[in-house]
């Protein structure tokens, strides 16, 4: 198997500034994705996933600040620091390269616009050449069939744009109504098309909707339409499915499976439910209290945990016939969080040591990486 | 399609519904008139003072059921109000209908020069506030506008005319100088088409008369501008901020949008919808009257009319005043609801 990383995450640690204190929100997160998988991360709420999926686009909310770390990304082959680069290269990645799907569709939708507009918005912010050459294609051919010679003014809008993307008068031209008639229909008919791609009866009429006429089902469908309009080479799902029905949950988990396998992108999915993560992901990881402190391949991670708080996650699953267990005590505060290794305090295995030192993030087994004094991980 | 018939519905129910809440208004009005004895009454019915006199106050009664069941005076006083009659106004010495007539505009020439930089500049600021929020320019802004809505505006409105009038000499006090005030009230050249007199100076072909309706409009509107654009530039702010919190911005900012696009495309136009409900509100109150500021540039319009009337307890004038009030504040929020529409589908629906 190959070991091409496409997404890297070193020691990312991030605070956010608030009137209370200093919230340590990811305190060193270590994770690692490879093209084509499917990382699962788990953790309970308020444990630092969303920050670290917002952290991969570069979209902190304020007043979070990056203190340390490097989240690399591979574009075109290179490997870069997506923290280091200017906010102009980053829009050609996001939406682009990376793409999200949020919790709530329909509060990432926007309310005053029609799904075909917000859909078409990343269709010409990313791939407007793609549909230029197609429109001008498409009205060459027409002219040709009717024995017609020379160019209209709409064709020679299209080469002007075509030769000259960012001159103001070709942007002025683009203004006059009509004028962009066939490249409109071009991304149009693409947003019918992605739509059907979502399994999404009646597109036309479902792209002419407003997000508030939508089920959330159907609404999920259309974020994750915009999501991999651009054919993204990682999809960020957060937590994309908790708040639908159980049936519509499992189309969508194998929707994003079809679709993942169809586009070949590699997918971050962050949920707190366990059974989704076995039934997505190639590999696992477990955050607690801003740290990821078990990563390795699902199967392994069900049969083999060893972390001691990846193990009391899997014994609190609910099993019939057999008494819940919990892991005692509470999530820390963040504002002031135990020294240490974080979760010592509520750690049956908890030594000495655990209290004084942050144990390091090892490989332990091969592809097995575990943060925890037990395995001799503390330096 | 669709979409187009759906908003017209609406529009056409707005309208359906104009005419119930008209209706109750005039309901509450008249109820008002029945605290007074039918002699006092009497004065809503007539088109002059010489109709009403001690020996024909008896007529008057009689021929208008003032002594009659409140259900057949309330019929016989709308059918009255349909025609335009609202009775005489001892205030402005003319038929209450024809003072409101005369006035309005002049109100209406100061609003329409205040409105538009109120609503258009204290959105521009209030989202600028919001973008950049504890930044500079927000709190330039924010203390600016609190400092506007606190000024009290009969002594702004002095300060303004000690400068340009009294000490540089430039923009007088008044509606218009006095030597064209008798052109435009006299002349045989000057048709008072809409009472609008910087409008009726360009379709006269006077433009002299325009010229010196707008001095003397600047001062008032500069008065009312600095005042209120204090409320839409808060109500911006804070509903921008609002949007701008929002899961769909970070959707935006997801799809590889500039700053630039995220705010003028998916924020501002769901900012849109309270400075809209505002900004009906605070245009419909100006449009009856700013009273301080007419009485301080001496600018005969409906505050003025209408504070005077209610202190020499002129009942007709205030009635009428409250009637027209209550019209103006009606189209307002229909207005206010169409625009809505346009901004929000989900209104459509609702």
């Amino acid at each position: 198997m190959t070991e091409e990383r496409l997404l890297e995450i070193n020691g990312l640690v991030l605070n956010f500034y608030t009137y209370e204190g200093i919230v340590q929100a990811l305190d060193g997160v270590n994770l690692y994705i490879r093209d084509g998988e499917t990382l699962g991360l788990v953790g309970e709420t308020g444990c630092g996933k969303s920050v670290t999926s917002l952290s991969t686009l570069v979209l902190i909310p304020s007043p979070g600040k990056i203190e340390g770390g490097r989240i690399l990304f591979n574009v075109q082959g290179k490997k870069v620091d997506l923290l280091k680069q200017s906010d102009e290269h980053l829009r050609t990645i996001r939406g682009k390269d990376i793409s999200m799907v949020f919790q709530e569709p329909r509060v990432y939708l926007n309310p005053v616009y029609t799904v075909s507009s917000q859909i078409s918005e990343v269709l010409v912010k990313h791939r407007k050449e793609e549909f230029l050459k197609k429109a001008l294609e498409s009205l060459k051919q027409e002219r040709r069939k009717k024995g017609l010679k020379g160019s209209t003014f709409e064709m020679n809008l299209y080469e002007r744009m075509l030769k000259n993307p960012n001159s103001l008068t070709n942007k002025i031209l683009s203004k006059i109504p009509g004028s962009q008639r066939r490249f409109k229909l071009e991304v149009q008919r693409e947003v019918v098309r992605i739509l059907r791609g979502m399994g999404i009866p009646d597109p036309e009429r479902v792209a002419k909707m407003y997000p508030h006429e939508l089920s959330g089902g159907m609404a999920q469908r259309v974020v994750i339409a915009m999501a991999l309009a651009c054919n993204p080479k990682l999809l960020i799902a957060d937590e994309p499915t908790t708040n639908l029905d159980v049936t519509v949950q499992a189309q969508i988990l194998s929707l994003i499976k079809r679709l993942k396998s169809m586009f070949k992108s590699s997918v971050l999915y962050i949920t707190h439910d366990l059974g989704v993560i076995s039934e997505i992901s190639d590999r696992v990881a477990v955050m607690y209290a801003g740290n990821v402190v078990e990563l390795a391949d699902v199967y392994e991670l069900f049969k083999k945990p060893l972390h001691p708080y990846t193990r009391g996650l899997l014994e609190s699953i609910p099993r019939p016939g057999k008494p819940l267990k919990s892991i005692p005590g509470t999530v820390p505060s963040l504002l002031n969080p135990p020294s240490g290794c974080r979760f010592h305090d509520r750690c049956s295995y908890a030594m000495e040591i655990c209290r004084k030192v942050k144990p390091a993030f090892t490989e332990v087994e091969k592809d097995h990486f575990v943060a925890c004094n037990l395995y001799g991980g503390s330096k | 399609m669709v979409r187009k018939l759906g908003l017209l519905t609406y529009v056409a129910r707005r309208l359906i519904l104009l005419i119930p809440v008209v209706l109750g208004v005039s309901m509450l009005i008249f109820a008002i008139t029945m605290c007074f004895p039918p002699t006092i009454r009497a004065l809503l019915y007539i088109r002059n003072p010489q109709a009403l006199t001690p020996e024909n106050i008896e007529g008057v009664i009689k021929k208008y059921h003032l002594n009659d069941p409140f259900y057949i005076q309330y019929f016989t006083w709308l059918a009255q109000v349909l025609q335009g009659n609202l009775g005489w106004s001892q205030t402005a010495s003319a038929p209450v209908f024809s003072a409101i007539l005369v006035r309005f505009p002049a109100t209406f020439e100061i609003i329409v020069f205040a409105a538009p930089v109120i609503i258009i500049l204290g959105l521009y600021l209030g989202i600028q506030s919001a973008v950049y929020k504890d930044k500079i320019l927000d709190h330039i802004t924010r203390s600016a506008a609190i400092i506007g809505w606190s000024l009290p505006s009969f002594w702004f409105g002095f300060i303004l005319m000690a400068v340009f009038y009294g000490y540089l000499g430039w923009l007088p006090p008044g509606r218009l100088t006095r030597e064209v005030q008798h052109f435009v009230d006299s002349s045989q050249l000057f048709t008072k088409y809409t009472g609008l007199y910087i409008l009726d100076g360009i379709l006269n072909g006077q433009l002299a008369v325009s010229w010196d309706a707008f001095k003397h409009v600047i001062l008032p509107a500069t008065v009312i501008t600095v005042i209120d654009i204090a409320l839409i530039i808060r109500v911006a702010r804070s509903s921008m901020l609002e949007a701008l919190s929002k899961g769909y911005i970070i959707t935006a900012k997801a799809k590889g949008l500039t700053q630039k696009e995220v705010i003028n495309k998916h924020a501002r136009r769901n900012a849109l919808i309270p400075v809209t409900t505002i900004s009906g509100l605070l245009v419909a109150s100006l449009m009856t009257g700013v009273v301080i500021t007419e009485t301080v540039f001496g600018f005969g319009g409906l505050g003025s009319w209408a504070a005077q009337s209610a202190q020499q307890l002129d009942v007709p004038s205030v009635l009428g005043f409250a009637m027209f009030t209550a019209i103006v504040f009606v189209i307002a929020n229909l207005i206010v609801d169409v625009l809505y529409a346009f901004i929000d589908p989900r209104i459509r629906l609702a």
